[in-house]
């Protein structure tokens, strides 16, 4: 059963009805539990099993958790923060193998699933069991106890409302990845019936369902032809559908949120916010903070943030610093952890090496950004234009458009081996003719504006700091491995002035 | 010592000494990245250890917060 299918519209009503009858809190609680089993029944009585059985570990553990940390919580008051953070490192010490299992058996799970999906298995049946929307809530309940190790949330004792939380079903098949936290607080105090909320539940949820069923799934037709044959078209038809493939993508995900959103708007909870019109954004950076919100805020707190400040990678870009000078070691100290976020990002989103590919593609844009970042502030001041420039806000704007585009083109089925095979007499070449110009007339510009001042583009960039250098004598050494023509049985020196 | 930090969170981002909020990586005045180059700067400048418990709202959300932690710190 899916949010678009018939069935869930009547499971829905017939849900609703009930709920905005019963006055009773508790009661309210109870029934909503019921219907979050009802609808994952429905998706499988063994993906039923394992989640409540997740779900069940994930409790325990967090009151095991809970229960060492008491002594902690007797004597930090009266300690100055450096001495409460001593204690409570040695009383991390005594929980960590109860949290490091409980880890251990959810990822050890979402993995197997992940390599079972890559490895086929799902195919045959009886070897892999898929639990609706195993990704999501396994990064909910992830979250969830290392929060209860770090000691940033409190902990739920009732073992019903927990099982309500991470069952919720508006969330469970697509997100947004919520923080148990701030559910549980809401699943423990749900409003009685408000005909305002009601409006604007549904409202939403029209919305969402017009971007779905209207837009997303008219603009599939298309996105689905030309990508299924994509040597049967021209590179301006794959253009266009890598766009609308986009736009797609917008309209099926943020349609998915606004629908559960407005269901759960209706049940008088909010669900973390989503997406944040991510195509206005000026950056790589921007754009995924305004996209799948919930995801990159959960890989930003439990990945990135834990790497960046660990002691042992500190000690790294310290020594990196001393040897090599504050850039390096702040490029480093981004870099690594940013590298790794990607990299989970990709698998995450799928399995096999284009997910893989993809994950690197955004994290590199994102570091090269934010390292160029200096530079194209330089630019833009001798070219005397504003940040706020109208014009540069719409070519940042279309700029990160076409990188959501081409990323998207890595990871449509198949694309890959079509990037290195025919895509190249393509896109590349197509791209050059039209971008080659462009760059070179920018470049005569850059000179131009040079000259008038007594400089020269070489003499400007051999006064930059290496970092910017060597960035730049990267960037054109891939150019040159990528677009660059040579190779058996191309003869590089018939230079058509040769033949005067 | 109080200058030293206020130099030291200008040079990573001016907008840093005019925000007045509790948040300052939530409200969006400051970036991830922002954030790990600060404490680089810190650690390096006072040489000492910022432990990963204080990179949080709490001691990290605007200037004063950052003062204050390094007050605590050194003592």
């Amino acid at each position: 059963m899916t949010y678009i299918s018939v069935n869930f519209i009547y499971f829905l009503i017939i849900f609703l009805l009930a709920y905005s009858m019963i006055p009773q809190q508790r009661i309210k609680k109870l029934l909503l539990l019921a219907g979050n089993l009802c609808f994952y029944w429905w998706a499988g009585k063994a993906a039923l099993a394992i989640i409540i059985g997740s779900a069940v570990v994930v409790y325990a553990c967090a009151r095991g958790v809970d229960w060492v940390y008491a002594g902690y919580r007797q004597k930090a008051p009266e300690l100055s923060p450096p001495d409460r953070l001593g204690l409570f490192k040695e009383y991390k010490k005594k929980s960590i193998y109860i949290v490091a299992g409980a880890l251990a058996l959810l990822l050890g799970f979402l993995i197997y699933v992940k390599a079972g999906r890559y490895l086929g298995w799902e195919k045959n049946n009886r070897l892999l069991i898929v639990p609706l929307g195993i990704s999501y809530y396994t990064l909910s309940m992830v979250g969830y106890l290392i929060d209860i190790y770090r000691d940033k949330v409190k902990c739920e004792r009732n073992i019903l409302s927990f099982m309500t939380c991470v069952t919720f079903f508006p969330h469970i098949i697509q997100g947004p990845i919520s923080r148990y936290d701030k559910l549980l607080q809401q699943i423990n105090n749900l409003p009685g019936f408000e005909y305002e909320r009601l409006c604007n539940g549904l409202q939403l949820m029209l919305w969402g369902y017009l971007k779905k069923l209207v837009l997303a799934d008219t603009l599939y037709l298309y996105t689905t032809n030309v990508f299924s044959n994509l040597s049967g078209y021209r590179l301006v038809n794959i253009v266009v559908a890598m766009v609308l493939y986009a736009v797609q993508l917008y309209a099926d995900f943020s349609g998915c949120i606004d629908i559960v959103s407005g269901i759960a708007q209706i049940m008088g909870i909010n669900l973390e916010k989503n997406f944040e019109r991510p195509f206005f954004s000026q950056s790589a950076g921007e754009f995924w903070r305004r996209w799948h919100i919930s995801l990159g805020q959960w890989f930003k707190d439990y990945i990135y943030m834990p790497i960046a400040t660990a002691s042992w990678f500190k000690g790294i870009t310290k020594k990196i610093r001393k040897s090599r000078g504050r850039q390096w070691g702040i490029i480093i100290s981004v870099t690594v952890p940013s590298l790794a976020v990607w990299v989970m990002t990709g698998i995450w989103h799928g399995t096999g090496l284009d997910y893989i590919l993809w994950g690197l593609y955004w994290g590199s844009i994102i570091i090269l950004s934010e390292i160029l970042d200096n530079w194209y502030g330089k630019i833009r001041d001798r070219l005397g234009l504003s940040k706020e420039n109208l014009f540069l806000r719409v070519f940042r704007m279309g700029r990160t458009f076409g990188f959501y585009c081409v990323g998207l083109l890595i990871i449509i089925r198949s694309s890959v081996a079509y990037v290195a095979g025919n895509l190249e007499r393509t896109v590349w070449e197509n791209g050059i003719i039209i971008i080659g110009p462009m760059v070179l007339l920018a470049v005569e510009c850059l000179q131009e504006k040079f000259h008038k001042q007594g400089k020269t583009i070489r003499g400007f960039l051999g006064k930059q700091r290496i970092v910017v250098r060597w960035t730049i004598y990267l960037a054109a050494l891939m150019a040159l491995a990528v677009f660059g023509r040579f190779g058996v049985g191309y003869d590089a020196d018939t230079f058509i002035y040769a033949s005067f | 010592m109080e200058e030293k930090i206020l130099e030291i969170l200008a040079a990573n981002n001016e907008d840093i000494l005019d925000y007045t909020g509790d948040n300052m990586l939530e409200d969006g005045i400051v970036d991830s990245f922002e954030i790990i180059a600060i404490v680089g700067d810190l650690e390096e400048e006072f040489d000492i250890e910022i432990d990963a418990a204080y990179v949080v709202e709490e001691y990290f959300g605007n200037k004063d917060a950052i003062i204050k932690l390094m007050k605590m710190l050194l003592g």
